[in-house]
């Protein structure tokens, strides 16, 4: 620490050095950015060797403590983190929701899916609802309340379409969250069968639904799929995707939704889906 | 195709980068926390806060600082109130405070190289030693020596002035070494009269004190 007499007067002294050799030990300096303090560690062996030795501690500081995280670490790790936190996240929603627990399955997978699935995931969403038979969330009997109702909770113009006409009575309703966004299960009942239906508010027209390989009978695509042996119908009316769930066959249900065309339900809200002018294969 | 898919894929790319910091996160936490399991806890709460909140991270900014502030904010929040040894942190936070923004010793954050101490220990022993410096200091000694973020960065996640942090980070050097000084001198590697550092008498006795309390069981689950 002593100051050499040798150094060049247009250095600094040792006690001018010395608050700076921590900083520049640690690398908070750009290159060049302290030619003063750089020119006097040329000089001075005894600051430059507190310098080295400064560095040398901090290396071997963070590779002991790294080696011994490494060797800290739980087996699978990763994996159980990703798992942890996949489950928390999807717990989180569903408790937000007021959701029955078999749901959350549906969307674990619903997390990790790529671009490209997004339709499907409406279709297995919808589908996995479907099997949940528990509790509604909201009970009636009168589209026109669960439809005031959905509103309000969602934040944006929900159609519940009625199916008087053939017999089909709306049971009540449910709030469910897909990939963060609001969206509500309407669950019918015919005399043999149930329906459910699932609505996603789509106003940005981000799920696009058209597919060149559809038909299009009235220039708007219609989905129909067969899924674990339940049918899927989806399709869009203005800014909402549904997409219908049943035990019933294809033909059946979209000739339901036909035959609810040709008589128009009480609200006339209801905007018939298109069918397709050629048979869908299923 | 898909509008909501592109949605979908930006948060699956945030949540994989993000994912690819978990093991650094994971050591940060052990070493904080000191346990396992509270290590993995709060990992996990940093990567639920971090998915949930994802919309608040600029990108191209530095994500695993982004992380790393998270993870320090929820320790502060969540475990550190809990810690046992808060005195002894603001005893020796004040006179390191009183020092203004430079300690008198910031030339001398190392001791003598010539004694090479941490070249003697093990890589865990290392480790342990460091568990054993305060919580505040080897807080900042954790985030600079073994995740490399710069002193304008630990500031930032620590809310504090960048001051705070160099006397904290040499502090919480010099307070390690005098600990690898305590265990040098218990295995017989170092005499304490012959081989003295500064302050390390006192230290000694810090320590001493520190290892009685972890032999007891007193909160210190990763003492060696």
């Amino acid at each position: 620490m002593t100051d050499d007499p040798r150094r060049p007067v247009t250095g600094l002294t040792c006690g001018e050095a010395q608050p700076l050799l921590g900083l520049y030990a640690d690398g908070e300096f750009e290159p060049g950015e302290q030619p003063a303090l750089e020119d006097h560690l040329a000089h001075c062996a005894e600051c430059s060797r507190k310098v080295h030795a400064g560095r040398a501690f901090r290396v071997r500081l963070g590779q002991a403590v790294r080696e011994a995280d490494a060797l800290a670490l739980p087996p699978h790790f990763a994996a159980r983190l990703g798992r942890r936190v996949s489950h928390t996240r999807v717990a989180h929603r569903v408790g937000r929701m007021a959701l029955p627990l078999a749901a959350a399955a549906a969307l674990v997978g619903f997390l990790t899916l790529t671009s490209s699935d997004a339709l499907t995931a409406v279709a297995d969403e919808s589908v996995q609802r479907h099997a949940d038979q528990g509790s509604v969330d909201f009970a009636s009997q009168d589209a026109a309340v669960l439809e005031r109702i959905l509103t309000e909770r969602i934040g944006h113009s929900l159609r519940v379409p009625q199916f008087g006409a053939t017999g089909m009575a709306v049971r009540g309703a449910r709030l469910v969250q897909l990939h963060d966004r609001p969206a509500a299960q309407v669950v019918y009942r015919t005399a043999r069968a149930r329906i459910s239906l699932l609505a996603v508010p789509d106003p940005q027209r981000q799920l696009d639904l058209d597919d060149e390989r559809l038909p299009r009978p009235e220039g708007r695509p219609l989905h129909v799929a067969r899924k674990n042996g339940l049918t899927v119908v989806i399709w869009r009316q203005s800014d909402t995707v549904y997409s219908m769930v049943s035990e019933l066959g294809a033909p059946e249900l979209v000739r339901l939704l036909l035959d609810n065309g040709q008589r128009p339900p009480r609200r006339e809200r209801f905007e018939r889906p298109p069918l397709p002018s050629v048979p869908v294969s299923f | 195709m898909f509008g909501f898919g592109s949605q979908l894929r930006e948060q699956r790319d945030f949540e994989r980068q993000a994912l690819e910091h978990a093991r650094a996160l994971y050591g940060l936490a052990l070493r904080l926390t000191r346990r396992p399991s509270d290590a993995e806890d709060m990992v996990q709460e940093t990567f639920l806060r971090a998915f949930r909140f994802s919309e608040r991270f600029e990108p191209g900014t530095n994500l695993k600082a982004w992380l790393f502030r998270i993870l320090t904010n929820t320790f502060i929040n969540k475990y550190r109130r809990q810690a046992k040894e808060r005195e002894l942190v603001e005893g020796v936070e004040q006179e390191a405070v009183r020092q203004q923004l430079v300690p008198d010793d910031a030339a001398l954050p190392f001791v003598d190289p010539e004694h090479a101490l941490i070249d003697r220990f093990m890589s865990d022993e290392v480790a342990a030693a460091l568990e054993q410096v305060p919580v505040d200091f080897r807080t900042v000694v954790l985030l600079a020596d073994v995740h490399d973020f710069s002193y304008r960065e630990i500031a930032q996640m620590l809310d504090c002035p960048v001051g705070t942090v160099m006397s904290r980070l040499y502090r919480g050097r010099r307070i390690l070494q005098q600990i690898l000084f305590g265990y040098a001198v218990e295995q017989g590697i170092l005499h304490p009269e012959r081989d003295g550092v500064d302050g390390a008498p006192a230290d000694l006795e810090v320590y001493r004190r520190r290892r009685a309390r972890a032999a007891n069981g007193e909160g210190d689950g990763g003492a060696p």
